[in-house]
């Protein structure tokens, strides 16, 4: 099973600046336990879009029977519309009924004319079940867009260009009888660290024109994109690019969802292929690993401690209390090896031991223990880190844990002479091979994720070649239980 | 004084944060009983303010996008109507029941029977006071500029079948129409300038001197046609665009302007005229 999971935003969606809340035709929705997730954009002056594009993306998502389960098998989008127009037709039947002011002539005429609602159309659904490359299908209609960004690659549909987006866009329409436009399905492969973005025409084209300026702007605006947490970020983030000189947002109902391809819980819980070394002696320590007091180590371990809540509730505080006594132990272990290891120490003048973690292929190191943790590097071969802390976070032992690794940039990038700001421009796009520079043949021990990296992470800095090589210090925790 | 044109004018769109206004002035004079021309201009006067309210709605709810205006000049100056789109809605005189043939969406044709609210009646009395109406809608308008300096600017429209009052046969001026109108012209929102549309109409199904939408002054003999195209505005590149797509023949610099228009030709003017508020 791949080993990676969905990381969904919210749906968001806010109306034209023009224009108030209520008058919002854009409609958003994810349903990540059905692994799909929808846009819709109602075409203003049709009649009830809102209704219509919200029926849309709602359908899409949830509906469990099998026409909807199975369209992206049977392609049989004529009968997956069937009855969202069905439904359509009874609300706005019950709306008009039950509107009995003079003006209400617009709505019986319409009614009665057969004048349908209108909205294009993104679905998406992810499929990560198979064993076999996990695949993303969609259903698309109209200018509303769907973005995969590999890398620094982002692969639009079913619009290409910002010039491709006209005011006469096809659309699925709310009455069979007016139903002339056939969507397209597509479907791709993806990867860990991709990631997905479902847009409205005026985000889209919007999004596609920071593509196309490249370099800075489209990284800037690649960040942004995947912090958008709440509401209020979001509005921050529209109004931000409404207001941008260059490339202003067209003032056009927004909705945006955004997903990324992260490594998964459940790997997280397993452990690393082979069981943390807790002793000192024979390990071979690499060049680059600091060297730890004994008495750091348990003041460290102390501190750690500390942090541990107890909880209020009596089932996880049984737990909390295995875990402290498991803790205990450990602790109580590790105590005997200090003390042991100070006795060599005094006897034999031995090099001060510390505590070692040796690190295989596959560990994530996180930068907290907590569900929503980023990951701060991947380990891609064996590698050692000291071992300066641990903290326990419900029924889990997180190991806190430092190493140090190299990383390097062409010399001809280096365009000033403050290195913080080298590194976070250059490196930002892109996850960074860092290596043991120990090592003769700088194989890469693993990557790091630049956007993580603080100036004060850095803390040596050598030429060879025409590479500049940075020396940075990595901290963070791995799952130990 | 001509309002400076730069290429961000008439950008702004209409919206229930910055409304727009259209106001119709309806000549009302005794000729426009000929050729059904009373009938016919308030049939299309209705149509277009029916869009504008199609055009304004959100759901079931009219949101106040616009603001509309109808002047009527003939035996006298009457604002006929006049308001937000929402209260207009509310406040038409009667309903008409029409027979509409609608698409079965199978190839086939249905009858259909429709409401279309009446708002302006037909009216044909006495001359054109032309100038009086443009003098009556500047009164309207200013305060309206003043209180939206960030609207897309107003659009007035002026239907009329013959000379106004003043018109000079051998000079070929109207003197005061002249001033009205430039007055008129000189309003302006920070989107730029009032535009003002002309259609001469001749109530007649075809006309052999139809012109639409001329960009050069040589191009209309008639002195009475030269004199409106004086007085009309040249259409913003957005309002070009919404012309070619009802199909009528204008190219860049054209005004807003048709000279011995079908009603047709008249019904086009008005619904690409009123489009920025769709």
């Amino acid at each position: 099973m791949p080993n990676f999971e969905i990381k969904s935003s919210s749906a968001f969606y806010t109306h034209k600046a023009n224009e108030s809340p209520g008058d919002c035709q854009d409609a958003g929705l994810i349903s990540p336990e059905h692994k799909r997730y929808a846009v819709a954009d109602g075409v203003t002056g049709s009649f009830f879009p809102t209704e219509w594009a919200t029926l849309l993306v709602g359908h899409f998502c949830n509906d469990t029977g099998s026409v909807n389960r199975s369209l992206f098998k049977s392609k049989n989008w004529r009968d997956w519309l069937a009855p969202i127009q069905k439904e359509w037709r009874a609300q706005i039947n019950e709306k008009v009924a039950n509107k009995t002011t003079r003006d209400a002539f617009h709505l019986r005429n319409s009614l009665v004319e057969g004048v349908p609602a209108a909205a294009a159309f993104v679905g998406l659904e992810i499929n990560i079940q198979d064993k076999t490359q996990p695949i993303w299908q969609a259903m698309i209609l109209g200018d509303s867009c769907l973005f995969h960004l590999h890398g620094n690659q982002l692969n639009s549909y079913l619009l290409k260009k910002p010039g491709e987006f006209n005011y006469h866009p096809k659309h699925f329409a709310s009455l069979m009888s007016r139903t002339k436009y056939e969507p397209e399905f597509v479907s791709g492969i993806f990867e860990k660290g991709d990631f997905f973005v479902l847009a409205t025409d005026a985000i889209a084209k919007w999004i596609l024109t920071r593509y196309e300026s490249g370099g800075a702007i489209w990284r800037a605006t690649r960040e942004e994109l995947f912090y958008i947490r709440t509401l209020d970020e979001f509005h921050d983030f529209v109004k931000e690019a409404r207001c941008d000189k260059e490339t202003p947002l067209e003032d056009d109902d927004v909705a945006l969802i955004t997903l990324s391809v992260v490594e998964s819980k459940i790997k997280i819980k397993e452990q690393p292929r082979k069981p943390i070394n807790v002793s000192a002696s024979s390990l071979p320590i690499a060049e680059s690993v600091p060297e730890i007091s004994d008495e750091d180590v348990r003041n460290i371990i102390h501190s750690e401690l500390r942090k541990v809540q107890p909880s209020q509730n009596p089932a996880a505080r049984n737990k909390q209390q295995l875990s402290l006594s498991i803790l205990a132990l450990v602790i109580a272990t590790l105590s005997f090896f200090f003390s042991f290891l100070s006795m060599l120490n005094k006897v034999n003048k031995a090099p001060v031991p510390h505590l070692t973690a040796k690190l295989t292929n596959g560990v994530s190191v996180y930068s907290i223990p907590k569900e929503k943790s980023e990951t701060v590097f991947t380990v891609k071969k064996d590698c050692h880190a000291s071992l300066i802390g641990i903290q326990i976070s419900n029924d889990e032992m997180w190991s806190k844990v430092q190493f140090y690794l190299w990383i390097s940039v062409p010399e001809n990038k280096q365009r000033n002479k403050n290195k913080e700001n080298d590194l976070a421009n250059i490196l930002l796009s892109a996850d960074v091979d860092a290596y043991d520079f120990s090592s003769r043949d700088t194989t890469v021990i693993g990557s790091f994720l630049p956007r993580n990296i603080n100036p004060d992470q850095i803390v040596d800095k050598r030429k060879a070649h025409n590479l500049v090589w940075y020396k940075v210090r990595i901290v963070g925790f791995i799952l130990t239980k | 004084m001509e309002i400076m044109k730069s290429s961000n004018t008439y950008m702004q769109l209409i919206g229930t944060s910055s409304p727009g206004l259209i106001m119709i002035l309806l000549d009302q004079s005794g000729s426009m009983s000929e050729n059904k021309k009373a009938i016919e201009a308030a049939k299309a006067v209705n149509r277009v303010i029916y869009e504008i309210v199609l055009a304004s709605r959100s759901g079931e709810q009219i949101k106040d996008r616009c603001s509309v205006g109808v002047i009527g000049y003939g035996a006298s100056i009457k604002p006929v109507i006049g308001g937000k789109i929402s209260e207009i809605a509310n406040s038409f005189l009667r309903m008409e029941q029409i027979d509409k043939k609608v698409s079965d969406g199978a190839g086939g044709l249905i009858d259909v029977r429709m409401e279309m609210p009446v708002w302006v009646e037909p009216l044909a009395d006495n001359g054109t006071p032309m100038a009086e109406a443009m003098t009556q809608a500047h009164k309207l308008i200013n305060p309206w500029v003043n209180d939206r300096p960030n609207s897309f600017p107003p659009i007035v429209i002026n239907i009329t079948d013959g000379e106004p009052n003043d018109f000079n046969k051998n000079t070929g001026e109207a003197p005061q129409t002249q001033a009205a109108a430039k007055k008129l012209m000189q309003l302006a929102t920070n989107d730029g300038g009032l535009l003002l549309f002309n259609a001469h109409i001749t109530g007649t199904l075809i006309s052999l001197g139809e012109i639409q939408l001329p960009n050069n002054e040589r191009i209309v003999q008639d002195k009475y046609a030269r004199l409106l195209f004086n007085i009309s505005s040249e259409l913003p590149p957005r309002l070009l665009q919404e012309a070619q797509k009802v199909g009528m023949t204008s190219q860049v610099g054209s005004r807003g302007l048709v000279f011995n228009a079908t009603t047709e030709t008249l019904i086009k003017l008005l619904i690409f005229g009123s489009s920025v508020a769709r």
